[in-house]
Protein backbone atom coordinates (compact mmCIF):
# COMPACT_ATOMS: atom_id res chain seq x y z
CA UNK A 1 0.00 0.00 0.00
CA UNK A 2 1.18 3.48 -0.88
CA UNK A 3 -0.13 6.51 0.96
CA UNK A 4 0.27 10.16 0.07
CA UNK A 5 -0.45 12.24 3.17
CA UNK A 6 -0.93 15.98 2.69
CA UNK A 7 1.79 16.14 0.06
CA UNK A 8 2.71 19.60 -1.22
CA UNK A 9 5.33 20.48 -3.76
CA UNK A 10 6.47 23.96 -4.67
CA UNK A 11 9.45 24.17 -7.00
CA UNK A 12 12.34 26.47 -6.07
CA UNK A 13 11.16 28.97 -8.71
CA UNK A 14 7.83 29.27 -6.92
CA UNK A 15 5.71 27.06 -9.21
CA UNK A 16 3.14 25.23 -7.13
CA UNK A 17 2.91 21.69 -8.54
CA UNK A 18 1.12 19.67 -5.84
CA UNK A 19 -1.44 20.92 -3.32
CA UNK A 20 -2.49 18.78 -0.35
CA UNK A 21 -2.42 15.49 -2.17
CA UNK A 22 -3.98 12.63 -0.23
CA UNK A 23 -4.18 9.31 -1.99
CA UNK A 24 -4.07 5.64 -1.04
CA UNK A 25 -3.14 3.00 -3.60
CA UNK A 26 -3.49 -0.73 -2.90
CA UNK A 27 -1.15 -3.38 -4.15
CA UNK A 28 -1.86 -4.61 -7.67
CA UNK A 29 -3.94 -1.62 -8.68
CA UNK A 30 -3.42 -0.14 -12.13
CA UNK A 31 -3.91 3.57 -11.59
CA UNK A 32 -4.13 5.90 -14.56
CA UNK A 33 -3.39 9.51 -13.71
CA UNK A 34 -5.11 11.91 -16.07
CA UNK A 35 -4.89 15.67 -16.29
CA UNK A 36 -3.96 18.57 -18.50
CA UNK A 37 -0.38 19.36 -19.34
CA UNK A 38 1.21 21.02 -16.31
CA UNK A 39 -1.36 19.63 -13.89
CA UNK A 40 1.35 17.97 -11.78
CA UNK A 41 1.18 14.34 -12.94
CA UNK A 42 4.93 13.89 -13.48
CA UNK A 43 5.70 15.67 -10.23
CA UNK A 44 3.41 13.27 -8.40
CA UNK A 45 5.14 10.20 -9.85
CA UNK A 46 8.60 11.56 -9.24
CA UNK A 47 7.98 12.32 -5.59
CA UNK A 48 7.08 8.64 -5.13
CA UNK A 49 10.68 7.54 -5.72
CA UNK A 50 12.08 10.86 -4.50
CA UNK A 51 13.68 11.91 -7.77
CA UNK A 52 11.87 15.05 -6.69
CA UNK A 53 11.60 15.82 -2.98
CA UNK A 54 8.39 17.10 -1.44
CA UNK A 55 7.97 20.50 0.21
CA UNK A 56 5.79 19.02 2.94
CA UNK A 57 3.80 15.89 3.68
CA UNK A 58 4.57 12.17 3.80
CA UNK A 59 4.68 9.30 1.34
CA UNK A 60 4.31 6.05 3.16
CA UNK A 61 4.89 2.45 2.10
CA UNK A 62 3.69 -0.35 4.36
CA UNK A 63 5.47 -3.59 5.28
CA UNK A 64 9.02 -2.65 4.41
CA UNK A 65 11.70 -4.87 5.95
CA UNK A 66 13.91 -2.39 7.78
CA UNK A 67 16.94 -4.70 7.54
CA UNK A 68 17.01 -4.79 3.75
CA UNK A 69 14.49 -2.11 2.76
CA UNK A 70 12.80 -4.74 0.64
CA UNK A 71 9.07 -4.05 0.22
CA UNK A 72 6.68 -6.83 1.21
CA UNK A 73 3.51 -4.83 0.62
CA UNK A 74 0.00 -6.09 1.23
CA UNK A 75 0.65 -9.63 0.09
CA UNK A 76 3.46 -10.65 2.44
CA UNK A 77 3.20 -14.39 1.80
CA UNK A 78 3.64 -13.97 -1.92
CA UNK A 79 6.73 -11.80 -1.55
CA UNK A 80 8.27 -14.20 0.97
CA UNK A 81 7.81 -17.00 -1.52
CA UNK A 82 9.51 -14.92 -4.21
CA UNK A 83 12.43 -14.10 -1.91
CA UNK A 84 12.83 -17.81 -1.09
CA UNK A 85 12.96 -18.59 -4.74
CA UNK A 86 15.72 -16.02 -5.27
CA UNK A 87 17.66 -17.06 -2.21
CA UNK A 88 17.24 -20.56 -0.68
CA UNK A 89 18.80 -19.39 2.60
CA UNK A 90 16.19 -16.69 3.06
CA UNK A 91 15.08 -16.54 6.70
CA UNK A 92 11.64 -15.05 7.18
CA UNK A 93 11.91 -14.96 10.98
CA UNK A 94 14.46 -12.15 10.61
CA UNK A 95 11.95 -9.93 8.84
CA UNK A 96 11.16 -6.69 10.59
CA UNK A 97 8.30 -5.13 8.66
CA UNK A 98 7.51 -1.47 9.29
CA UNK A 99 5.89 1.49 7.62
CA UNK A 100 8.49 3.65 5.88
CA UNK A 101 8.10 7.29 4.92
CA UNK A 102 10.29 7.64 1.84
CA UNK A 103 10.47 11.43 2.23
CA UNK A 104 12.33 10.94 5.51
CA UNK A 105 15.13 8.61 4.44
CA UNK A 106 18.43 9.28 2.69
CA UNK A 107 21.53 7.67 1.24
CA UNK A 108 21.74 3.92 1.08
CA UNK A 109 18.31 3.36 2.62
CA UNK A 110 16.70 5.60 0.03
CA UNK A 111 18.53 3.81 -2.79
CA UNK A 112 17.37 0.46 -1.42
CA UNK A 113 13.79 1.76 -1.29
CA UNK A 114 14.05 2.98 -4.87
CA UNK A 115 15.12 -0.42 -6.07
CA UNK A 116 11.58 -1.60 -5.22
CA UNK A 117 10.09 1.02 -7.51
CA UNK A 118 10.58 0.76 -11.27
CA UNK A 119 10.22 3.67 -13.61
CA UNK A 120 9.23 3.83 -17.28
CA UNK A 121 9.80 7.04 -19.20
CA UNK A 122 8.29 8.62 -22.29
CA UNK A 123 11.67 8.55 -24.06
CA UNK A 124 12.63 5.15 -22.63
CA UNK A 125 15.93 6.27 -21.06
CA UNK A 126 17.69 3.05 -21.81
CA UNK A 127 21.42 3.18 -22.40
CA UNK A 128 21.66 3.42 -26.15
CA UNK A 129 25.34 2.56 -26.47
CA UNK A 130 24.98 -0.69 -24.52
CA UNK A 131 23.51 -3.99 -25.55
CA UNK A 132 19.96 -5.01 -24.67
CA UNK A 133 21.15 -7.57 -22.11
CA UNK A 134 23.46 -5.05 -20.44
CA UNK A 135 20.52 -2.69 -20.16
CA UNK A 136 18.37 -5.28 -18.47
CA UNK A 137 21.25 -6.33 -16.20
CA UNK A 138 21.52 -2.71 -15.07
CA UNK A 139 18.21 -3.44 -13.31
CA UNK A 140 20.29 -5.58 -10.95
CA UNK A 141 22.75 -2.89 -9.88
CA UNK A 142 21.25 -2.34 -6.45
CA UNK A 143 21.51 -6.06 -5.66
CA UNK A 144 25.25 -6.24 -6.37
CA UNK A 145 28.39 -4.72 -4.87
CA UNK A 146 29.49 -1.59 -6.71
CA UNK A 147 32.72 -3.12 -8.06
CA UNK A 148 30.76 -5.83 -9.84
CA UNK A 149 28.43 -3.32 -11.46
CA UNK A 150 31.40 -1.15 -12.53
CA UNK A 151 33.04 -4.05 -14.36
CA UNK A 152 29.71 -5.42 -15.50
CA UNK A 153 30.44 -8.82 -13.88
CA UNK A 154 26.94 -9.84 -12.96
CA UNK A 155 26.40 -13.26 -11.36
CA UNK A 156 24.97 -16.06 -13.44
CA UNK A 157 21.73 -15.88 -11.49
CA UNK A 158 21.27 -12.25 -12.55
CA UNK A 159 21.83 -13.13 -16.19
CA UNK A 160 19.11 -15.73 -15.89
CA UNK A 161 16.79 -13.16 -14.35
CA UNK A 162 17.58 -10.72 -17.17
CA UNK A 163 16.98 -13.30 -19.91
CA UNK A 164 13.69 -14.35 -18.35
CA UNK A 165 12.63 -10.71 -18.21
CA UNK A 166 13.47 -10.27 -21.90
CA UNK A 167 11.51 -13.38 -22.71
CA UNK A 168 8.46 -12.08 -20.89
CA UNK A 169 8.33 -8.99 -23.07
CA UNK A 170 8.94 -11.09 -26.20
CA UNK A 171 12.21 -9.53 -27.17
CA UNK A 172 14.72 -12.21 -26.23
CA UNK A 173 15.87 -12.48 -29.85
CA UNK A 174 17.35 -8.98 -29.53
CA UNK A 175 19.43 -9.92 -26.47
CA UNK A 176 22.80 -9.03 -27.97
CA UNK A 177 21.69 -6.14 -30.16
CA UNK A 178 22.84 -2.64 -29.44
CA UNK A 179 19.96 -0.81 -27.77
CA UNK A 180 20.19 2.11 -30.19
CA UNK A 181 19.28 -0.22 -33.06
CA UNK A 182 15.82 -0.98 -31.66
CA UNK A 183 12.51 0.64 -32.56
CA UNK A 184 10.70 2.80 -30.01
CA UNK A 185 8.31 0.05 -28.98
CA UNK A 186 11.19 -2.40 -28.58
CA UNK A 187 13.14 0.11 -26.49
CA UNK A 188 10.16 0.52 -24.19
CA UNK A 189 9.92 -3.26 -23.84
CA UNK A 190 13.60 -3.35 -22.86
CA UNK A 191 12.81 -0.71 -20.25
CA UNK A 192 9.96 -2.87 -18.94
CA UNK A 193 12.30 -5.88 -18.83
CA UNK A 194 14.78 -3.77 -16.85
CA UNK A 195 12.06 -3.02 -14.27
CA UNK A 196 11.19 -6.72 -14.11
CA UNK A 197 14.85 -7.58 -13.52
CA UNK A 198 14.87 -4.93 -10.82
CA UNK A 199 12.11 -6.95 -9.08
CA UNK A 200 9.98 -3.81 -8.95
CA UNK A 201 6.86 -4.11 -6.82
CA UNK A 202 5.63 -0.75 -8.01
CA UNK A 203 6.02 0.59 -11.53
CA UNK A 204 5.78 4.29 -12.26
CA UNK A 205 5.13 4.99 -15.93
CA UNK A 206 5.39 8.62 -17.03
CA UNK A 207 3.57 8.77 -20.36
CA UNK A 208 4.96 5.39 -21.38
CA UNK A 209 3.41 5.46 -24.85
CA UNK A 210 3.49 9.15 -25.72
CA UNK A 211 6.28 8.73 -28.28
CA UNK A 212 4.88 5.59 -29.88
CA UNK A 213 2.57 5.04 -32.83
CA UNK A 214 -0.94 3.66 -32.14
CA UNK A 215 -0.15 0.01 -32.86
CA UNK A 216 2.96 -0.03 -30.68
CA UNK A 217 1.05 1.91 -28.05
CA UNK A 218 -1.41 -0.93 -27.56
CA UNK A 219 1.38 -3.47 -27.59
CA UNK A 220 3.30 -1.71 -24.80
CA UNK A 221 0.10 -1.10 -22.79
CA UNK A 222 -0.71 -4.83 -23.05
CA UNK A 223 2.72 -5.73 -21.63
CA UNK A 224 2.25 -3.28 -18.75
CA UNK A 225 -1.16 -4.75 -18.04
CA UNK A 226 0.18 -8.28 -18.29
CA UNK A 227 2.95 -7.83 -15.72
CA UNK A 228 0.59 -5.92 -13.47
CA UNK A 229 -1.90 -8.79 -13.48
CA UNK A 230 0.55 -11.72 -13.47
CA UNK A 231 3.01 -10.36 -10.88
CA UNK A 232 0.65 -8.18 -8.87
CA UNK A 233 2.85 -5.17 -9.64
CA UNK A 234 1.20 -1.90 -8.69
CA UNK A 235 1.10 0.27 -11.78
CA UNK A 236 0.83 4.04 -11.69
CA UNK A 237 0.78 5.53 -15.17
CA UNK A 238 0.40 9.09 -16.41
CA UNK A 239 -1.60 8.84 -19.58
CA UNK A 240 -2.74 11.36 -22.13
CA UNK A 241 -5.46 9.24 -23.66
CA UNK A 242 -8.75 8.55 -21.96
CA UNK A 243 -9.45 5.34 -23.88
CA UNK A 244 -6.14 3.81 -22.77
CA UNK A 245 -7.03 4.56 -19.16
CA UNK A 246 -10.48 3.03 -19.54
CA UNK A 247 -9.13 -0.03 -21.34
CA UNK A 248 -6.12 -0.93 -19.19
CA UNK A 249 -6.39 0.75 -15.80
CA UNK A 250 -8.47 -0.36 -12.83
CA UNK A 251 -8.73 3.13 -11.42
CA UNK A 252 -8.58 6.68 -12.71
CA UNK A 253 -7.21 9.57 -10.70
CA UNK A 254 -7.74 13.04 -12.13
CA UNK A 255 -5.31 15.84 -11.32
CA UNK A 256 -5.99 19.50 -11.92
CA UNK A 257 -3.72 22.36 -10.89
CA UNK A 258 -1.88 20.12 -8.45
CA UNK A 259 -5.00 18.81 -6.73
CA UNK A 260 -6.72 15.48 -6.98
CA UNK A 261 -10.15 16.35 -8.32
CA UNK A 262 -11.39 12.94 -9.40
CA UNK A 263 -10.87 9.35 -8.26
CA UNK A 264 -12.85 6.35 -9.45
CA UNK A 265 -12.60 2.56 -9.61
CA UNK A 266 -13.47 1.64 -13.18
CA UNK A 267 -14.91 -1.83 -12.59
CA UNK A 268 -18.68 -1.95 -12.83
CA UNK A 269 -18.96 1.67 -13.90
CA UNK A 270 -20.41 2.90 -17.15
CA UNK A 271 -17.56 4.18 -19.32
CA UNK A 272 -19.76 6.89 -20.82
CA UNK A 273 -20.40 8.27 -17.33
CA UNK A 274 -16.71 8.31 -16.58
CA UNK A 275 -15.98 10.15 -19.83
CA UNK A 276 -18.62 12.68 -18.89
CA UNK A 277 -17.15 13.07 -15.37
CA UNK A 278 -13.69 13.69 -16.78
CA UNK A 279 -14.84 17.15 -17.84
CA UNK A 280 -14.05 18.13 -14.24
CA UNK A 281 -10.43 17.10 -14.80
CA UNK A 282 -9.92 18.67 -18.20
CA UNK A 283 -12.18 21.68 -17.75
CA UNK A 284 -13.73 20.92 -21.15
CA UNK A 285 -15.70 18.13 -22.79
CA UNK A 286 -13.71 15.03 -23.84
CA UNK A 287 -13.06 15.09 -27.59
CA UNK A 288 -11.67 12.79 -30.26
CA UNK A 289 -8.15 14.04 -29.55
CA UNK A 290 -8.31 12.41 -26.14
CA UNK A 291 -8.51 8.97 -27.74
CA UNK A 292 -5.83 6.91 -29.45
CA UNK A 293 -8.56 5.23 -31.47
CA UNK A 294 -9.63 1.68 -32.21
CA UNK A 295 -7.10 -1.07 -31.78
CA UNK B 1 2.39 39.86 -56.82
CA UNK B 2 -1.12 40.60 -55.64
CA UNK B 3 -1.97 43.20 -53.06
CA UNK B 4 -3.17 40.74 -50.41
CA UNK B 5 0.13 38.88 -50.43
CA UNK B 6 2.17 42.10 -50.40
CA UNK B 7 0.40 43.29 -47.30
CA UNK B 8 1.35 40.07 -45.47
CA UNK B 9 5.09 40.32 -46.08
CA UNK B 10 6.87 41.64 -43.02
CA UNK B 11 9.11 44.68 -43.52
CA UNK B 12 12.56 43.77 -44.77
CA UNK B 13 15.01 43.72 -41.88
CA UNK B 14 17.59 46.50 -42.02
CA UNK B 15 21.16 45.40 -42.34
CA UNK B 16 22.75 48.17 -40.32
CA UNK B 17 23.84 45.71 -37.66
CA UNK B 18 25.51 43.48 -40.22
CA UNK B 19 27.46 46.30 -41.90
CA UNK B 20 28.48 47.94 -38.65
CA UNK B 21 29.82 44.59 -37.41
CA UNK B 22 31.94 44.22 -40.53
CA UNK B 23 33.32 47.75 -40.17
CA UNK B 24 34.07 47.14 -36.51
CA UNK B 25 35.92 43.87 -37.18
CA UNK B 26 38.08 45.45 -39.91
CA UNK B 27 38.72 48.44 -37.69
CA UNK B 28 40.03 46.17 -34.93
CA UNK B 29 42.27 44.20 -37.31
CA UNK B 30 43.79 47.31 -38.93
CA UNK B 31 44.38 49.16 -35.68
CA UNK B 32 45.94 46.04 -34.10
CA UNK B 33 48.29 45.73 -37.07
CA UNK B 34 49.30 49.36 -36.72
CA UNK B 35 49.90 49.15 -33.00
CA UNK B 36 51.92 45.97 -33.25
CA UNK B 37 54.18 47.45 -35.92
CA UNK B 38 53.03 45.26 -38.76
CA UNK B 39 54.15 46.72 -42.03
CA UNK B 40 53.64 45.48 -45.58
CA UNK B 41 56.62 47.54 -46.76
CA UNK B 42 58.92 45.73 -44.35
CA UNK B 43 57.72 42.42 -45.68
CA UNK B 44 58.29 43.34 -49.30
CA UNK B 45 61.72 44.89 -48.72
CA UNK B 46 62.92 41.82 -46.82
CA UNK B 47 61.42 39.31 -49.21
CA UNK B 48 64.74 38.49 -50.86
CA UNK B 49 66.22 37.44 -47.47
CA UNK B 50 63.31 35.12 -47.02
CA UNK B 51 63.91 33.57 -50.43
CA UNK B 52 67.57 33.12 -49.70
CA UNK B 53 66.74 31.39 -46.42
CA UNK B 54 64.22 29.08 -48.05
CA UNK B 55 66.78 28.28 -50.72
CA UNK B 56 69.41 27.27 -48.19
CA UNK B 57 66.88 25.27 -46.17
CA UNK B 58 65.32 23.16 -48.90
CA UNK B 59 67.42 23.33 -52.06
CA UNK B 60 68.70 20.74 -52.09
CA UNK B 61 67.24 18.93 -49.05
CA UNK B 62 69.91 17.51 -46.74
CA UNK B 63 68.68 13.96 -47.09
CA UNK B 64 71.89 12.53 -45.63
CA UNK B 65 70.93 14.02 -42.33
CA UNK B 66 67.40 12.54 -42.32
CA UNK B 67 68.49 9.45 -40.35
CA UNK B 68 69.48 11.60 -37.41
CA UNK B 69 66.07 13.27 -37.32
CA UNK B 70 64.11 10.08 -36.78
CA UNK B 71 65.20 9.42 -33.22
CA UNK B 72 64.39 12.86 -31.74
CA UNK B 73 61.19 12.89 -33.76
CA UNK B 74 60.13 9.57 -32.24
CA UNK B 75 61.00 10.94 -28.82
CA UNK B 76 58.77 13.94 -29.52
CA UNK B 77 55.89 11.67 -30.53
CA UNK B 78 56.41 9.57 -27.41
CA UNK B 79 56.36 12.68 -25.24
CA UNK B 80 53.10 13.73 -26.86
CA UNK B 81 51.58 10.27 -26.36
CA UNK B 82 52.56 10.00 -22.71
CA UNK B 83 51.56 13.62 -21.99
CA UNK B 84 48.13 13.24 -23.63
CA UNK B 85 47.54 9.94 -21.87
CA UNK B 86 48.29 11.18 -18.37
CA UNK B 87 46.54 14.46 -19.07
CA UNK B 88 43.42 12.52 -20.07
CA UNK B 89 43.64 10.25 -17.02
CA UNK B 90 43.60 13.22 -14.66
CA UNK B 91 41.12 15.16 -16.78
CA UNK B 92 38.18 12.77 -16.51
CA UNK B 93 37.70 12.72 -12.73
CA UNK B 94 38.27 16.46 -12.52
CA UNK B 95 35.74 17.03 -15.34
CA UNK B 96 33.22 15.02 -13.29
CA UNK B 97 33.74 17.34 -10.33
CA UNK B 98 33.39 20.41 -12.56
CA UNK B 99 30.14 19.14 -14.10
CA UNK B 100 27.16 20.68 -12.31
CA UNK B 101 24.82 17.79 -13.18
CA UNK B 102 27.00 15.11 -11.54
CA UNK B 103 28.30 16.82 -8.40
CA UNK B 104 25.55 19.20 -7.37
CA UNK B 105 27.71 21.43 -5.18
CA UNK B 106 27.87 24.79 -6.94
CA UNK B 107 30.94 26.22 -5.21
CA UNK B 108 32.91 23.02 -5.83
CA UNK B 109 32.01 23.11 -9.54
CA UNK B 110 33.04 26.74 -9.76
CA UNK B 111 36.35 26.33 -7.96
CA UNK B 112 37.24 23.36 -10.13
CA UNK B 113 36.46 25.33 -13.27
CA UNK B 114 38.61 28.27 -12.16
CA UNK B 115 41.42 25.80 -11.49
CA UNK B 116 41.00 24.28 -14.98
CA UNK B 117 40.96 27.64 -16.70
CA UNK B 118 44.06 28.66 -14.80
CA UNK B 119 46.01 25.74 -16.26
CA UNK B 120 44.55 26.31 -19.68
CA UNK B 121 45.86 29.86 -19.88
CA UNK B 122 49.52 28.91 -19.28
CA UNK B 123 51.23 28.12 -22.61
CA UNK B 124 52.92 24.72 -22.79
CA UNK B 125 56.26 26.40 -23.48
CA UNK B 126 56.06 28.38 -20.24
CA UNK B 127 55.07 25.26 -18.30
CA UNK B 128 58.04 23.45 -19.85
CA UNK B 129 60.55 26.13 -18.80
CA UNK B 130 59.12 26.07 -15.28
CA UNK B 131 59.48 22.29 -15.09
CA UNK B 132 62.98 22.43 -16.55
CA UNK B 133 63.97 24.73 -13.74
CA UNK B 134 62.46 22.33 -11.21
CA UNK B 135 63.40 18.92 -12.64
CA UNK B 136 66.33 19.81 -14.85
CA UNK B 137 66.84 19.42 -18.57
CA UNK B 138 65.27 16.50 -20.43
CA UNK B 139 62.07 15.05 -21.71
CA UNK B 140 60.56 14.51 -18.24
CA UNK B 141 59.95 18.24 -17.89
CA UNK B 142 58.44 18.25 -21.38
CA UNK B 143 56.13 15.36 -20.60
CA UNK B 144 54.94 17.07 -17.43
CA UNK B 145 54.26 20.25 -19.36
CA UNK B 146 52.27 18.37 -21.99
CA UNK B 147 50.38 16.48 -19.29
CA UNK B 148 49.23 19.68 -17.62
CA UNK B 149 48.48 21.30 -20.94
CA UNK B 150 46.37 18.37 -22.21
CA UNK B 151 44.69 18.08 -18.83
CA UNK B 152 43.44 21.66 -19.12
CA UNK B 153 42.26 21.16 -22.67
CA UNK B 154 40.56 17.77 -22.23
CA UNK B 155 38.93 18.45 -18.88
CA UNK B 156 37.25 21.65 -20.08
CA UNK B 157 35.75 20.02 -23.15
CA UNK B 158 34.81 16.88 -21.22
CA UNK B 159 32.96 18.66 -18.44
CA UNK B 160 30.99 20.59 -21.04
CA UNK B 161 30.03 17.29 -22.70
CA UNK B 162 29.04 15.82 -19.35
CA UNK B 163 26.77 18.79 -18.72
CA UNK B 164 25.16 18.29 -22.12
CA UNK B 165 24.23 14.61 -21.66
CA UNK B 166 20.68 13.32 -21.77
CA UNK B 167 19.80 13.54 -18.06
CA UNK B 168 16.93 11.10 -18.46
CA UNK B 169 19.40 8.22 -18.44
CA UNK B 170 20.77 9.49 -15.14
CA UNK B 171 17.23 9.54 -13.73
CA UNK B 172 16.72 5.99 -14.94
CA UNK B 173 19.77 4.78 -13.02
CA UNK B 174 18.70 6.74 -9.93
CA UNK B 175 15.30 5.10 -10.12
CA UNK B 176 17.00 1.67 -10.21
CA UNK B 177 18.52 2.47 -6.82
CA UNK B 178 21.92 3.25 -8.32
CA UNK B 179 24.62 5.11 -6.43
CA UNK B 180 27.00 7.74 -7.81
CA UNK B 181 29.37 5.14 -9.23
CA UNK B 182 26.51 3.39 -10.99
CA UNK B 183 25.33 6.68 -12.44
CA UNK B 184 28.82 7.37 -13.68
CA UNK B 185 29.26 3.92 -15.18
CA UNK B 186 25.82 3.43 -16.73
CA UNK B 187 24.50 6.89 -17.54
CA UNK B 188 27.47 9.20 -18.02
CA UNK B 189 30.35 7.10 -19.32
CA UNK B 190 28.48 5.53 -22.27
CA UNK B 191 27.32 8.97 -23.34
CA UNK B 192 30.60 10.86 -23.09
CA UNK B 193 33.26 8.20 -23.72
CA UNK B 194 33.39 8.67 -27.52
CA UNK B 195 33.69 12.43 -27.09
CA UNK B 196 36.29 12.04 -24.38
CA UNK B 197 38.45 9.82 -26.60
CA UNK B 198 38.00 12.27 -29.42
CA UNK B 199 39.17 15.17 -27.22
CA UNK B 200 42.16 13.12 -26.10
CA UNK B 201 43.15 12.49 -29.71
CA UNK B 202 42.70 16.16 -30.47
CA UNK B 203 44.95 17.04 -27.51
CA UNK B 204 47.46 14.56 -28.90
CA UNK B 205 47.44 16.36 -32.27
CA UNK B 206 48.00 19.69 -30.56
CA UNK B 207 50.67 18.15 -28.35
CA UNK B 208 52.71 16.90 -31.31
CA UNK B 209 53.08 20.49 -32.47
CA UNK B 210 53.69 21.81 -28.98
CA UNK B 211 56.23 19.05 -28.26
CA UNK B 212 58.22 20.04 -31.32
CA UNK B 213 59.16 23.38 -29.80
CA UNK B 214 59.55 22.30 -26.15
CA UNK B 215 63.18 21.34 -26.84
CA UNK B 216 63.84 25.00 -27.26
CA UNK B 217 63.72 25.42 -23.50
CA UNK B 218 65.54 22.14 -22.94
CA UNK B 219 62.49 19.97 -22.34
CA UNK B 220 63.46 17.20 -24.76
CA UNK B 221 62.32 16.21 -28.22
CA UNK B 222 63.16 17.55 -31.62
CA UNK B 223 63.04 21.20 -30.58
CA UNK B 224 66.55 21.18 -29.14
CA UNK B 225 67.90 20.39 -32.63
CA UNK B 226 66.18 23.47 -34.00
CA UNK B 227 67.90 25.47 -31.34
CA UNK B 228 71.35 24.05 -32.08
CA UNK B 229 71.16 24.31 -35.86
CA UNK B 230 69.61 27.74 -35.91
CA UNK B 231 72.36 29.09 -33.71
CA UNK B 232 74.95 27.35 -35.92
CA UNK B 233 73.13 28.80 -38.98
CA UNK B 234 72.97 25.29 -40.50
CA UNK B 235 69.72 26.05 -42.30
CA UNK B 236 69.87 22.93 -44.46
CA UNK B 237 69.56 20.82 -41.28
CA UNK B 238 66.71 22.99 -40.01
CA UNK B 239 65.04 22.48 -43.38
CA UNK B 240 65.19 18.71 -43.28
CA UNK B 241 63.84 18.65 -39.70
CA UNK B 242 60.96 20.88 -40.75
CA UNK B 243 60.17 18.66 -43.74
CA UNK B 244 60.21 15.40 -41.83
CA UNK B 245 58.25 16.85 -38.91
CA UNK B 246 55.72 18.24 -41.34
CA UNK B 247 55.28 14.80 -42.89
CA UNK B 248 54.91 13.20 -39.47
CA UNK B 249 52.39 15.78 -38.25
CA UNK B 250 50.36 15.40 -41.43
CA UNK B 251 50.29 11.63 -41.10
CA UNK B 252 49.38 11.70 -37.40
CA UNK B 253 46.68 14.32 -37.95
CA UNK B 254 45.22 12.26 -40.74
CA UNK B 255 45.10 9.05 -38.69
CA UNK B 256 43.89 10.75 -35.53
CA UNK B 257 41.19 12.81 -37.18
CA UNK B 258 39.87 9.87 -39.17
CA UNK B 259 39.53 7.93 -35.91
CA UNK B 260 37.80 10.92 -34.35
CA UNK B 261 35.36 11.19 -37.19
CA UNK B 262 34.36 7.59 -36.69
CA UNK B 263 33.84 8.04 -32.94
CA UNK B 264 31.26 10.78 -32.80
N1 LIG C 1 11.97 21.35 -12.35
C1 LIG C 1 10.95 22.22 -12.33
N2 LIG C 1 11.16 23.48 -11.91
C2 LIG C 1 10.15 24.36 -11.86
N3 LIG C 1 8.87 24.09 -12.23
C3 LIG C 1 8.62 22.85 -12.68
C4 LIG C 1 9.64 21.85 -12.75
N4 LIG C 1 9.09 20.73 -13.23
C5 LIG C 1 7.79 21.00 -13.44
N5 LIG C 1 7.48 22.28 -13.11
C6 LIG C 1 6.16 22.93 -13.16
O1 LIG C 1 5.30 22.26 -12.28
C7 LIG C 1 4.00 22.12 -12.82
C8 LIG C 1 3.64 20.66 -12.90
O2 LIG C 1 4.51 20.03 -13.82
P1 LIG C 1 4.44 18.49 -14.18
O3 LIG C 1 5.61 18.20 -15.03
O4 LIG C 1 4.27 17.71 -12.96
O5 LIG C 1 3.10 18.44 -15.05
P2 LIG C 1 2.47 17.24 -15.89
O6 LIG C 1 1.09 17.07 -15.40
O7 LIG C 1 3.35 16.07 -15.84
O8 LIG C 1 2.44 17.86 -17.34
P3 LIG C 1 2.67 17.15 -18.76
O9 LIG C 1 1.41 16.47 -19.10
O10 LIG C 1 2.95 18.30 -19.67
O11 LIG C 1 3.84 16.24 -18.60
C9 LIG C 1 4.06 22.81 -14.18
O12 LIG C 1 3.58 24.11 -14.01
C10 LIG C 1 5.52 22.83 -14.52
O13 LIG C 1 5.83 23.93 -15.33
MG1 LIG D 1 4.61 15.13 -17.29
Amino acid sequence: MIKFVNVNKTYPNGTVALVDVNLEIQEGEFVAILGLSGAGKSTMLRTLNQIIDVTSGNIIFNNVDVNTYEMYGDNIEKEIARQKELNPEFDETKLNLKEIDITKIKGKKLRKMRSNIGMIFQNFNIIKRMSVIQNVLSGRISYNPTWRTIFGFFPKKDKEIALQALDRVDIIEKTYHRASDLSGGQMQRVAIARSLAQNAKILLADEPVASLDPITTFEVMRFLKKISVEDGITMIANLHHVDLALEYATRIVGVKEGKIVYDIQIKGKNKKDIIKDLEIVYGRPISHDDFVGEE
Amino acid sequence: MNQALLSKIPPKPRRIKFYSTIILVFGIIISSAMFSGFSVIDIISNLRFAFRLIDSMFFPPAWDYADNVIKPLLQTVQMAIVGSFFGAVIAFPVALIAAGNFIKIKWLNQITRIFLNFFRTIPALVLASLFVSIFGLGSFAGILALTIFSFGLISKMTYESIEAIDYGQVEAIISLGGNRFNIFRYAILPQVLPQFISYTLYAFEVNIRAAAVLGYVGAGGIGQYYEIFLSLRRFEFVGIIVMISFGAVLLIDFISSSIRRRLV
